[in-house]
C-alpha cells in the first residue's frame, strides 16, 4: 500500500503540468568564460528553479534559459550587477505552449481532413463536414462554408461558395447527396470542389469562369439520410423526416419540389421511397434550397447529381412535354457527353427525364426550370446496375474525373451566354 | 450414372448457342418498327438479355446488353405487346471484346410473366468459360466446408475475390426472376446478396441459397428474395425463388403482416407485390405465413381469385403511371427488410413471420437444407401442381417451357 502510495506521488509530481504563466527563455551572451561560468553556477540554486536549454560551448558561449516567473526578476538583477549582456528570447512562454498547442490540433484535424483526405473513399458525413472546413481554411480567397438551413434531424445544411468578390455574381448550383443511397454522388462532388480550388490560378479555364461568377455546391443535401445510410440501412433513399399520424419515416426530397407536385411517378403512401411529403417543400432540406435559389435571384445553372444508370437529363419529369429550348439542352448534353465518353469511354444517355428514365413529379431540375433557371440538367452516375448504388470505392475517381469534363462543358457553355 | 453423364456432356454443349425456340424468332408482317433509344425498346430488350443470362449465363458469362440494333413492336388481341429485337451483346467477365450478335421475341402480357424466345451466336464464348466455370466447380467441390457469406458487395462496393464467382452466379441467377418479374413498365437490378449458404448435395450439382435484395425501378422500392439455386458448369440453371417487398422500414409492431398473405400464392412466383394493387387489405385476416408454415395449399384457398379482382387488369393500363397513385400504394406498407437481417422477429411478434423468420430462413440454414428438399420446397411443388393445376405451377420449375403453354389463371382473370 505503502509503496502504490510512493508510486501515485511520483507520477502525479512528473506530470503535474504547472502553468509556465509569466516564465520568461532568456538568452544570455557573456563576454568570456568567467562570465560565462558565473551564470552557469546559478543552475545550483535550487531555489531559483532555472532550467538550462542551451549550454554553452567552447566555440559559442551563448546560453539560454528557462526563468520561471518568480525569479526572473532576481536573476535579471544578478545579470546587470555583473555587466551580462541578455535578451528575451521568449517572453512569456505559456502563450508560446498555448500556440503551439493549438496549431497542433488544427495539424491533425486538417491532416485527418484536407491532405490525408482521401477522395477516392466513401466518407461518413463528419468525414464530410471537416473536409468542407479544411477546404476553405486552405483556400481562403476562393471557398466560403455558407449554411442554407437544418435538416429535420437537426444537422446543419452547408453549401460550399466560391467566389472571388463580387456582389451576387451570376453563379452556378451545383448539388448531389440529395438521396441517401447514391453514395458516388457526394463523393463526386467532393473531388470536383477540390478540383475547382487547385485549378484556379492554374488552369484558364475556370480561372476565368470564377472572374465572372460563383459555383455554389451543396455536397450532402440530405444529411440525415447519409447518416442513415452509414449507420442503419445502406440501402435508404429519403429524407428522415416523420410526422404525427404518418406510418413511415421519410420523404422523397426529389418528388418534394413544387413542379408537377403530386403528379404521377410519386407517391402519397409515406411508406414507399417515392412518397412526395405532405405538401411541397415540406421537407427542410428542399426548402432550404428553395429558399437559397429565391433568395439569390441570379442563378444561370442549376445541376443535380444522383446515381445509377448513366444519365445526363433536363426537364421535364412531370409531364412528358419538351421545355421551350429542348434543341439547346440536348446539343449541350449531347457535347458534354462527349467529353466526359472522351475520358475513359463511359457510355451516357441523354433526354428529357421523361423520355430516358419516367415521369416523375416534383423534381428539383424541373420546379428550377419553371424558375426561370433555363440550364437545369440532372446527372445520373455509374454504373448501370452492375453494382448499382454500391460502386466500388476504385470507381470514385475515374467517375468523377469524368464527370467533370461534362460538367465543365456545361459550365463554359452557360458562362459564355451569362 | 456414367452413362447419363456422357450423354450430358456429348449432347448439351451442342445445345449452346442453340436455343430450341427458334420457331418463335420469326418477325410479323403487321410489326411496326420503333426507335431503338425507346425507353420501351430498351426494356425489353433488357428483359431479354436477363432471360439470356439466366439460359446461357455462368460465373464466368454475364452478359450485358452492348447496343440495340432494331426493334420492332406489335400488339396481338390487344392484351400482347410483342418486341421483336436485334441486338449484340457483351460477356461483361470476358477479357476478349466479343460482341455476339442476337435476336429475341419478348412478349408482354397483362396478366402473366414474360414470354421469351431467343437465339444468339455464342458459340465463341463458351469453350473457355466452360473451362474457367469448371475451374470454380472444382474448386468449390474440393472446400471441406459449405460456404457462406453476407452482404455482397459490402456498403462500399467491394467484393472478396474469392467471392465474385458466388456473386455473378447470383447475378444471372437473379435474372431469372428479373425476366420473370418485368414488365413494360418495371425495371429491376440485383443490387446486393443480404446472405448465401451453399447446401452440400450428394450428386454433382452445387447449391446455393441466397437472400437478395432487388432495386426495382420506378418505384424505387428494394424488394427481398430468397433465392434456391442449382449449378453445374455443364448445365443449365435452375432457380427457384420467392419474394417480399420491402417498403420503408419504421413500421409499427402491429405488423400489416395481412397485407402479404394476400399476394399468397403470387409471392410464390415472385411478383407478389404488384399484383396488390388497389385490392385492399380486407381480405388478409390471418398471418399468410403460419397458413405457409403448416401446408402450403391452405393458403390459396380461394385467395386466387380474390387476389385478381379488379387488381390485375389495372396493371397496364396506360403507361402504367397508375402504379404509383395513392390507391396502389397501400401494398408497400410493411419492411420486409427487416426481417430478413434478422432483426425481423421483434417486428413480427406472434404474427406468425417471427416463425418465418426461425423456421423459414433459419431453416435454411441448419436443417435448412432438408426442410427445402423434403418439405417446403416439395410442398410447393406438389401442393402447388396440385392446386395450381394450369394456374401457375409451372412457375415452380426451373425451365420456362411449361409457361409458354398458358396459364389457367386466366381462368381467374377473365372477369
Amino acid at each position: 500500500m505503502r509503496t502504490l502510495l510512493i508510486f501515485l506521488a511520483l507520477l502525479v509530481a512528473v506530470y503535474a503540468q504547472r502553468g509556465f504563466e509569466g516564465d520568461q527563455v532568456l538568452r544570455i551572451t557573456p563576454r568570456d568564460e568567467e562570465q560565462a561560468s558565473l551564470v552557469m553556477s546559478l543552475e545550483d540554486q535550487e531555489h531559483l528553479q532555472l532550467d538550462i536549454w542551451h549550454s554553452p560551448m567552447k566555440s559559442d558561449l551563448i546560453i539560454d534559459i528557462h526563468v520561471p516567473e518568480n525569479s526572473l526578476q532576481s536573476f535579471k538583477v544578478f545579470l546587470e550587477h555583473n555587466g551580462i549582456q541578455y535578451s528575451a528570447m521568449i517572453e512569456d512562454l505559456q502563450v508560446l505552449i498555448d500556440d503551439e498547442k493549438a496549431e497542433l490540433e488544427q495539424m491533425t484535424m486538417m491532416e485527418h481532413t484536407a491532405s490525408s483526405f482521401s477522395y477516392g473513399k466513401y466518407h461518413t458525413l463528419d468525414e464530410v463536414y471537416s473536409w468542407m472546413d479544411s477546404l476553405a481554411i486552405e483556400y481562403p480567397g476562393l471557398v466560403e462554408k455558407q449554411q442554407i438551413g437544418t435538416s429535420f434531424e437537426g444537422r446543419p445544411l452547408y453549401v460550399l461558395k466560391f467566389s472571388t468578390g463580387g456582389t451576387r455574381r451570376p453563379a452556378i448550383w451545383i448539388d448531389s447527396g440529395i438521396h441517401a443511397r447514391e453514395w458516388v454522388s457526394p463523393a463526386s462532388a467532393i473531388w470536383m470542389a477540390k478540383k475547382i480550388c487547385t485549378d484556379y490560378g492554374q488552369e484558364p479555364f475556370i480561372t476565368s469562369l470564377l472572374r465572372k461568377m460563383d459555383i455554389y455546391m451543396e455536397i450532402v443535401v440530405n444529411p440525415d439520410g447519409y447518416v442513415y445510410t452509414h449507420t442503419k440501412n445502406r440501402m435508404w433513399r429519403k429524407t428522415r423526416s416523420t410526422a404525427p399520424g404518418r406510418k413511415c419515416v421519410g420523404v422523397d426530397a426529389n418528388r418534394n419540389f413544387d413542379a408537377g407536385f403530386g403528379g404521377p411517378g410519386t407517391s402519397n403512401n409515406p411508406c414507399m421511397e417515392t412518397y412526395r411529403g405532405p405538401h411541397p417543400n415540406s421537407e427542410p432540406e428542399v426548402a432550404a434550397i428553395v429558399n437559397f435559389v429565391r433568395r439569390h435571384r441570379n442563378i444561370k445553372s442549376f445541376i443535380t447529381i444522383h446515381s445509377y444508370s448513366q444519365l445526363l437529363m433536363f426537364p421535364f419529369g412531370y409531364k412528358c412535354v419538351h421545355p421551350a429550348n429542348y434543341q439547346e439542352l440536348e446539343a449541350l448534353a449531347k457535347s458534354a457527353v462527349s467529353s466526359l465518353t472522351s475520358l475513359y469511354g463511359t457510355r451516357y444517355k441523354i433526354g428529357s427525364i421523361c423520355d430516358a428514365i419516367y415521369q416523375a413529379s416534383g423534381g428539383s431540375i424541373d420546379w428550377t426550370y419553371n424558375e426561370g433557371i433555363k440550364y437545369s440538367f440532372a446527372f445520373e452516375l455509374r454504373d448501370t446496375g452492375r453494382y448499382g448504388f454500391m460502386l466500388p470505392s476504385r470507381q470514385i475517381l475515374p467517375t468523377a474525373e469524368e464527370t467533370w469534363l461534362a460538367m465543365r462543358t456545361i459550365m463554359e457553355y452557360v458562362s459564355d451566354r451569362s | 450414372m456414367y452413362l447419363l453423364l456422357c450423354f450430358i456432356v456429348c449432347f448439351l454443349p451442342l445445345s449452346y448457342g442453340m436455343p430450341k425456340i427458334t420457331d418463335r424468332l420469326d418477325l410479323s408482317v403487321t410489326a411496326v418498327e420503333i426507335p431503338t433509344k425507346a425507353r420501351i425498346a430498351q426494356q425489353a430488350a433488357s428483359v431479354a438479355v436477363h432471360y439470356l443470362n439466366y439460359r446461357y449465363g455462368s460465373p464466368n458469362r454475364v452478359y450485358e446488353l452492348h447496343e440495340l440494333k432494331k426493334a420492332y413492336t406489335e400488339v396481338i388481341l390487344n392484351i400482347v405487346h410483342k418486341y421483336h429485337l436485334e441486338f449484340e451483346v457483351k460477356n461483361q467477365e470476358s477479357s476478349s471484346n466479343v460482341i455476339a450478335i442476337c435476336t429475341a421475341n419478348v412478349i408482354f402480357h397483362k396478366k402473366k410473366d414474360p414470354d421469351t424466345a431467343l437465339k444468339c451466336n455464342l458459340k465463341d464464348d463458351m469453350k473457355d468459360t466452360f473451362e474457367k466455370d469448371n475451374r470454380f466447380y472444382l474448386n468449390l467441390q474440393k472446400q471441406k466446408y459449405p460456404m457462406v457469406g453476407y452482404n455482397i458487395p459490402d456498403n462500399f462496393g467491394f467484393v472478396d475475390p474469392k467471392m465474385m464467382p458466388i456473386w455473378l452466379l447470383a447475378k444471372v441467377s437473379a435474372s431469372y426472376i428479373i425476366w420473370k418479374k418485368s414488365t413494360e413498365v418495371t425495371k429491376y437490378n440485383m443490387v446486393r446478396i443480404q446472405k448465401v449458404n451453399q447446401l452440400i448435395r450428394t450428386d454433382t450439382f452445387l447449391q446455393f441459397i441466397y437472400t437478395i435484395l432487388l432495386h426495382e425501378l420506378p418505384t424505387q422500392e428494394t424488394v427481398t428474395c430468397s433465392m434456391w439455386v442449382m449449378w453445374h458448369p455443364k448445365q443449365s440453371l435452375t432457380v427457384k425463388y420467392f419474394c417480399l417487398s420491402s417498403p420503408s422500414e419504421s413500421f409499427p409492431k402491429e405488423s400489416r403482416l395481412e397485407r402479404f398473405e394476400g399476394s399468397g400464392s403470387e409471392r410464390f412466383e415472385g411478383s407478389g407485390s404488384e399484383r396488390f394493387e388497389g385490392s385492399g387489405s380486407e381480405r388478409f385476416e390471418r398471418s399468410a405465413l403460419e397458413r405457409f408454415e403448416r401446408s402450403a395449399s391452405e393458403r390459396f384457398e380461394g385467395s386466387a381469385s380474390e387476389r385478381f379482382e379488379g387488381s390485375a387488369s389495372e396493371r397496364f393500363e396506360g403507361p402504367g403511371s397508375e402504379r404509383f397513385e395513392g390507391s396502389r400504394s397501400e401494398r408497400f406498407e410493411e419492411s420486409g427488410l427487416e426481417r430478413f437481417e434478422g432483426s425481423g422477429s421483434e417486428r413480427f411478434e406472434g404474427s406468425g413471420s417471427e416463425r418465418f423468420e426461425e423456421s423459414g430462413l433459419e431453416r435454411f440454414k441448419g436443417s435448412g437444407s432438408e426442410r427445402f428438399e423434403g418439405s417446403g420446397l416439395e410442398r410447393f411443388e406438389e401442393s402447388g401442381s396440385e392446386r395450381f393445376e394450369g394456374s401457375g405451377s409451372e412457375r415452380f420449375e426451373g425451365t420456362e417451357s411449361e409457361r409458354f403453354e398458358g396459364s389457367a389463371m386466366d381462368g381467374f382473370l377473365m372477369n
